[in-house]
């Protein structure tokens, strides 16, 4: 579906055309699973509970009831000229409580992430193969933050500038964004960033001047 | 190390994760869940899954969540955009499928009984021949629930105590009227464990509360909720919890014990198993026999302005509570 057919489908199911608000449910319940159940699943925490199957379909109906709140604020949000596709956009969203949901520890945690914050705090190594793999655990505990803090298009834009290494200039053509816009952005993100490292409370081993 | 090397550290970490995160998950798994992947090859992965617990889990997480989700969430999206009802027809909720049907891989898996938004199981791609059994069930029998009952004036005088405050037992005590050819008897339903801003000088003196009156919990505290039946009730009950919002029912998962011969627990300490929003928030349980549960609409409707609501096949209870912000853990 283009982004077009998207936004005028997401127009009219707010306006409350009913058919298009069916369209746009069976159209989305696919991604929306897909997003929340793949988090779930990696962050172990389904397994203890037992019931992963009903996490993800409560999950699942509460991300639709966030996009359809307030006369569909979340959903009106999405930007379609920032280059962010309303699949990935609405899967940002769903990820982002997903990964909410693991952390409150309804859901446990990453399996990854086996030690709680003031575990790292205490096992923080100065030195040695310890520290660099402790340092690690630290940037994924703080990544999942980071991606649960940030919105859809900060998340969108982390990734093209982060992850996937885009150039300035390929970033500035598919976002429809000025250089000094991205640039605000980097800063905020770095802000972000460094914000959620104090609140943890540990530097990243690697991070450390 | 700058801030930069922070950024370009946390992008890195990132595309480690994706890479795992593509070893460990088969991107088939994404197109089962759209109901894209071919039968022979979803049954191909389904069997591969069963081999490992992890893969099974996997297998139930990805399973397409079907016509009976998507219509619920229509329901509760028009609810929530303000939409009238038009021409939507009616799904049944999922545990509503035919007890003993095939399609009904829950009780495949060995668990006897619903609990908490155990909805059942969607329809998958293996088993997509679901029969909805709501279009030619007969009318439920109704009884709304009565008048909230009007607050007696009560002698209590006020004990908020600031360094202990007390956790107290015993909230209130609500017996349904059993109806004529009910098959489910009268239930008492006891919510304990809240932090009571009001405390009687004598104890019994608190079996009365209205349900929009505010129980007060704190993190720390037990949170327990009985519903328990004047007499053993035979056959599978489920039972579903949820969040009202409004004129809509978010499910809400809580730790349910049973039901046991009709009993059912639901029981946690706050701040953990029962995360409570703070603020106010309204919970809701529907407890009836298994085929029976309502759609969460009806049960708003019967609700209506009332603290609970009963029909021949289930009964509805609703209760607002409160964690206030800042309030830190008290009591045992």
């Amino acid at each position: 579906m283009s982004n077009d057919r998207a936004a005028e489908l997401v127009a009219r199911a707010i306006a409350g055309d009913e058919a298009a608000l069916a369209r746009l449910v069976d159209r989305l319940t696919p991604v929306i699973q897909a997003r929340v159940a793949r988090t779930l699943v990696l962050s172990g925490g389904a397994a203890r509970r037992g019931d992963v199957r009903q996490q993800v379909e409560d999950l699942c109906q509460e991300v639709f009831m966030l996009l359809f709140a307030d006369g569909g604020r979340v959903l009106k949000s999405w930007e379609p000229e920032r280059g962010l596709s309303f699949d990935n956009f609405v899967g940002l969203v769903a990820r982002r409580r997903a990964l909410s949901f693991a952390r409150s520890g309804r859901g446990g945690r990453r399996a990854e992430d086996p030690a709680p914050d003031a575990e790292l705090e205490r096992a923080a190594p100065e030195s040695g193969p310890e520290r660099a793999a402790v340092g690690r655990e630290q940037l994924r505990l703080l990544l999942r933050r980071l991606e649960e803090e940030l919105s859809p298009l900060g998340w969108h834009l982390f990734h093209l500038l982060l992850v996937e290494q885009r150039p300035v200039e390929e970033v500035e053509r598919s976002t429809r964004m000025s250089r000094d816009a991205l640039y605000a952005w980097r800063s905020r993100l770095r802000r972000r960033a460094r914000r959620l490292v104090e609140e943890i409370g540990q530097k990243p081993a690697a991070a450390r001047e | 190390m700058h801030d930069d090397e922070l950024l370009r550290r946390l992008g890195e970490t990132a595309r480690d994760e994706e890479r795992e995160e593509r070893e460990r998950l088969d991107p088939r798994w994404d197109e089962l869940a759209a109901g894209r992947l071919p039968a022979e090859e979803a049954a191909a992965l389904r069997r591969e899954a069963e081999e490992t617990m992890e893969g099974r889990e996997t297998a139930e997480a990805f399973s397409p969540l079907g016509a009976e989700f998507r219509a619920r969430v229509v329901r509760e999206a028009r609810a929530l955009l303000g939409t009238p009802a038009t021409a939507m027809t009616s799904a049944p909720e999922p545990s509503e499928r035919a007890e003993g049907a095939p399609a009904d891989e829950r009780a495949g898996r060995g668990e006897d009984a619903p609990v908490a938004g155990n909805g059942g199981v969607e329809p998958t791609v293996d088993a997509a021949a679901h029969r909805p059994e709501s279009a030619t069930r007969p009318p439920r029998r109704v009884e709304r629930s009565p008048a909230p009952p009007r607050r007696r004036p009560r002698a209590r005088q006020l004990w908020w105590a600031a360094a202990a405050a007390l956790a107290a037992a015993v909230a209130l005590v609500v017996i349904l009227p059993a109806g004529d050819g009910a098959p489910l008897p009268a239930y008492e339903i006891r919510l304990a464990g809240e932090v009571r801003g009001e405390r009687s000088p004598d104890p019994d003196d608190a079996t009365e509360r209205r349900w929009d009156e505010p129980a007060i919990f704190a993190p720390g505290n037990r949170f327990e909720l009985v519903l328990r039946p004047e007499r053993a009730v035979s056959g599978r009950l489920a039972v579903r919890t949820y969040r009202q919002e409004g004129g809509a029912l978010l499910r809400w998962s809580l730790p349910v014990e049973g039901p046991h011969d009709g009993t059912v627990r639901i029981a946690g300490t706050v701040g953990a198993g029962i995360d409570l929003p703070a603020g106010e928030s309204t919970l809701v349980v529907v407890l009836g026999r298994r085929g029976g549960l309502p759609v969460a609409d009806e049960v708003v409707a019967q609700l209506g302005t009332g603290g609970h609501a009963r029909t021949s096949d289930w009964l509805a209870w609703r209760q607002r509570l409160a964690l206030p912000p800042g309030r830190g853990a008290v009591g045992p």
